[in-house]
């Protein structure tokens, strides 16, 4: 019986052996390019390439070579020509930084920038050791053309509370809506307008027409969130905005969509900012900072008279 | 009763004690007398008979409540008097002919007498009263004042109350109305009636309803009804009604403070397309893979649920219950991915497959649920791609698709939107160039001078979702690496390279020093997760006639790079 045991043991101890794939390193990059057909004079692309090892069981020293033909000299790498990838981290994120010289010439940019990984220990003597390396694809163009374009990638409003009166002044609602933008030109991009149109919970009923009254900007090759502000007059409820998001004259690309809005009653939601004296219409505007001019004016008026006559006496 | 027996005394001890003084002066004087006549009571002017306070049209008295009667009366004998209140206008003796209302007791004479009598259901609107001043011996005309505390005195009845309903299931944020089959008795006054409908059941006519209130109606002559805007959660919802009348007096018929239960019906939620957004596991840019033949974690899809029944349901947890999510790339359209067969780690991650597990969970990062009046929450779902999930940036096969997100989300009455599929914010994979070796090391073993070794192999496995070329290059080999100063190296180019099995030395390509040569591996891209492709290189080396005899070291470098040209196929 026990004789048996071994021998059914020792089957599929030589099957395992066989079947199962011996794989010894892992190494890659993601992603495995440096892409920009847009870049100005005088600009900064940076991008983050992660260096991937499957079992960094040791510590490896990289070596990075860069050949684009030239714009060698534009490429740097945050750690450096010469780093190590340390033991236990399978993944080492390097940002690439590519800084157009003012005077560069215009056109394309071709070539790739090489990683190539050694152990720190010395070589198996007697033995040709395979050191593992990866290549980045570099291909860039400068171009003479300042070029504003970028991507809608998302667009989320935010709970909102109902506009109110305080005093004589209406405060209105504050509709603030989160956008990710995807600059792809090289000058810093702003949304050109973005417009709501806003419909009742039904869908059917167009209630308001608003424009952002203020847009966050983005700067040139960046992929961030920026804010943008509406000013309404809804009441609690639960909304539908068809919102349209421009670039000169077209609505860019991810720009055009549907979101659902929820304006609550006032001092619903906690921590809650919403107009304050800047969002208020044009005539209290001009009645709060005239009074205020006015009360001004008063002031350097009774300094003045009693400066002249502390200097009379 | 003790009065009388009062007035019998004198009158007895009067006769007897007339008697003996007649038998003791007899003798000396004639004979007198006199009887002084009994003087019924009279009411004082101005302080007549009267109700007190007022039992008039508008202030009448409740069932129940007492109509108090006052007067103040002399008597010319100086004797007690009470104060008669009767049905009629006729006494018999000291008593009321018909019936009598209440008789106060007897009180000294100019002093004032009350007596009250309790309002009755039977009564009539309007009640008559005749007032009486009475002494044990009788009975002064009737008198009152005219004014509005004379007769009649005035009787509120209780408000008549039978049915009690309400017109919902209604929507979420629609208006509901209760109806009421009510009125009061009374008219003289131009009553009213108006309905209460409380959350609890708890009603004051003073105060209204204790634990809050739907609404009330208007004040109105019969059937009151009113309506409030419904509340957003779903379920049954307690409404009791009240009704009083406007006099303040409650009904208390049957269906005073029944339950009329308010139902919410439970709405569907919903999704808009352009609320899902695909996301990267650092939550911008494109579907970055960094998992080494393995799954990458955490990317993120997030979306916006909205549900007219708010996202918080009637016991304040979230109304909605559970989303899930299927991930597909686009070529594929919905209904080809949605099922656990669909699963295809190369573009198509359904929910229903056990091969994968996305986790969603309501996210106040996304859009937070701030009360049962918000109508929307946010949604996010973390998931994992495998290694060689398809690419589709540009300079891809798969470049004219992208990657999207179907969502589904469903309440806590099982009831769900359906799956949406991202539009706008769809997702690019990007590539992910990474290979493995099957082995680090090339041994050519022992190699006699002016001879070829055996074929030895490279094989490059492709651990990532692209299509790998290779570039190959190598260093001297050397007895004293990595010094290599001795004049007895073997020259790179002994060793050569074929991407064809057994071709031997000579069909090889010798390979260069540093940055060598890209060599068109066209190692194919990973498809099946457990068998990763992969292309093997064939080594020989030869060793020159005359090469000392020694342990020869040296580095051979593979790079790994895309396969641009043909992505591996």
């Amino acid at each position: 019986m026990f004789s048996r045991k071994i021998l059914v043991l020792g089957i599929i101890f030589l099957i395992s052996f066989i079947f199962t794939p011996i794989t010894w390193a892992g190494f890659g990059i993601s992603p495995p390019y440096v892409s920009n057909d847009s870049l100005a004079r005088g600009s900064v692309y940076e991008k983050k390439i992660i260096i991937v090892r499957g079992d960094p069981i040791e510590d490896l020293k990289a070596e990075i070579t860069i050949n684009v033909p030239g714009a060698n000299d534009w490429i740097s790498i945050d750690k450096g020509k010469e780093f190590i990838l340390p033991k236990g981290e399978k993944q080492v994120p390097i940002m690439v930084k590519v800084q157009v010289p003012k005077q560069a010439a215009y056109g394309a940019y071709k070539g790739s920038i090489r990683i190539k990984t050694s152990s720190l220990e010395a070589l198996q003597k007697g033995t040709i050791t395979i050191a593992l390396g990866a290549q980045i694809d570099v291909d860039l163009n400068v171009s003479k053309q300042k070029i504003f374009n970028f991507l809608v990638r998302g667009v989320t409003p935010f709970d909102a509370e109902e506009g109110y009166k305080k005093w004589i002044f209406f405060f209105p609602t504050k509709l603030v809506f989160q956008l990710r933008i995807e600059n792809l030109g090289n000058i810093n991009c702003r949304p050109t307008k973005i417009v709501l149109d806003i419909y009742d919970s039904n869908k059917v009923n167009l209630l308001e027409t608003v424009e952002a009254s203020k847009i966050g900007s983005v700067k040139p090759f960046e992929n961030n969130l920026i804010l943008a502000n509406f000013l309404t007059k809804l009441q609690p409820g639960s909304y539908y905005a068809h919102y349209k998001v421009y670039k000169n004259q077209e609505i860019a690309q991810g720009g055009e969509g549907e979101v659902h809005l929820s304006i609550m009653p006032k001092g619903t939601i906690q921590g809650y900012k919403g107009a304050n004296i800047f969002d208020l219409g044009l005539k209290d505007k001009v009645i709060i900072f005239g009074g205020l001019e006015l009360i001004l004016g008063v002031i350097i008026f009774g300094a003045i008279q009693l400066i002249k006559k502390f200097k009379n006496k | 009763m003790k009065n009388k027996f009062v007035a019998l005394f004198l009158i007895f001890s009067i006769i007897l004690f007339g008697n003996f003084k007649h038998i003791a002066v007899e003798a000396d004087n004639a004979t007198t007398s006199v009887e002084v006549g009994n003087t019924v009571p009279t009411f004082t002017s101005g302080y007549e008979p009267h109700e007190d306070p007022a039992s008039a049209t508008s202030t009448p008295t409740n069932v129940g409540d007492n109509v108090t009667f006052k007067a103040t009366a002399t008597d010319a004998n100086g004797d007690d008097w009470n104060l008669l209140i009767c049905s009629s206008n006729s006494v018999t003796g000291v008593n009321c002919t018909a019936t009598t209302f209440c008789s106060s007791t007897p009180v000294t004479s100019g002093s004032e007498a009350s007596c009250s009598r309790a309002a009755q259901d039977g009564d009539a609107e309007t009640v008559e009263w005749y007032g009486f001043a009475c002494d044990s011996a009788g009975c002064s005309a009737e008198s009152h004042k005219t004014d509005d505390s004379g007769p009649p005195f005035h009787v509120n009845h209780r408000p008549a109350f039978s049915v009690f309903s309400d017109d919902s299931p209604k929507d979420p944020n629609v208006s509901v109305a209760w109806h009421s089959t009510s009125s009061d008795p009374d008219s003289g006054g131009s009553d009213t009636v108006t309905l209460y409908v409380c959350k609890t059941a708890s009603f004051s006519t003073s105060t209204g309803c204790a634990g809050g209130e739907w609404c009330h109606s208007d004040p109105i002559s019969a059937d009151p009804t009113c309506a409030t805007t419904t509340p957003r959660p779903d379920g049954d919802y307690d409404s009791f009604g009240y009704v009083k009348d406007n006099h303040n007096f409650a009904s208390t018929d049957t269906a005073q403070g029944t339950n009329s239960t308010m139902t919410v019906s439970n709405i569907a939620p919903s999704i808009t397309a352009s609320s899902i957004n695909l996301l990267d596991t650092d939550g911008s840019g494109n579907l970055t893979l960094t998992g080494e033949q393995t799954e990458t974690p955490n990317f993120k899809v997030t979306f916006i649920v909205t549900d007219d029944n708010s996202c918080q349901n009637i016991s304040s947890g979230n109304e909605i219950a559970s989303a899930f999510i299927n991930v597909r790339m686009s070529e594929k359209i919905q209904t080809a991915c949605d099922e656990t067969g669909d699963y295809d780690a190369n573009d198509c991650y359904p929910d229903a497959s056990a091969s994968w597990d996305p986790v969603c969970a309501a996210s106040s990062t996304v859009d937070s649920c701030t009360g049962n009046t918000d109508t929307s929450v946010g949604w996010a779902c973390t998931f994992p791609l495998q290694y060689h999930a398809d690419p589709t940036v540009s300079g891809t096969p798969a470049s004219s698709s992208n990657w999207i997100a179907a969502v589904q989300a469903t309440d806590d009455d099982s009831a769900n939107t359906g799956l949406i599929d991202s539009t706008d914010y769809s997702n690019e994979m990007d590539k992910f160039m990474i290979y493995d070796l099957a082995s680090t090391t090339l041994a050519y073993g022992s190699v006699s001078p002016n001879d070829n070794s055996l074929e030895k192999t490279t094989t490059v496995i492709a651990t990532g979702n692209v299509g790998l070329d290779e570039t190959l290059y190598g260093t001297k080999l050397c007895n004293d690496y990595p010094g290599c100063a001795g004049d007895d190296d073997i020259a790179i180019a002994q060793q050569v390279y074929n991407l064809t099995q057994g071709q031997g030395w000579s069909g090889g390509i010798a390979l260069l020093a540093d940055p060598g040569i890209e060599v068109e591996l066209n190692c194919p891209k990973t498809t099946v997760t457990g068998s990763p492709a992969s292309t093997s290189t064939y080594w020989y080396l030869h060793v020159p006639t005359g090469q000392a005899v020694g342990s020869y070291t040296g580095l051979d470098t593979i790079g790994g790079k895309v396969d641009n040209e043909t992505f591996g196929s």
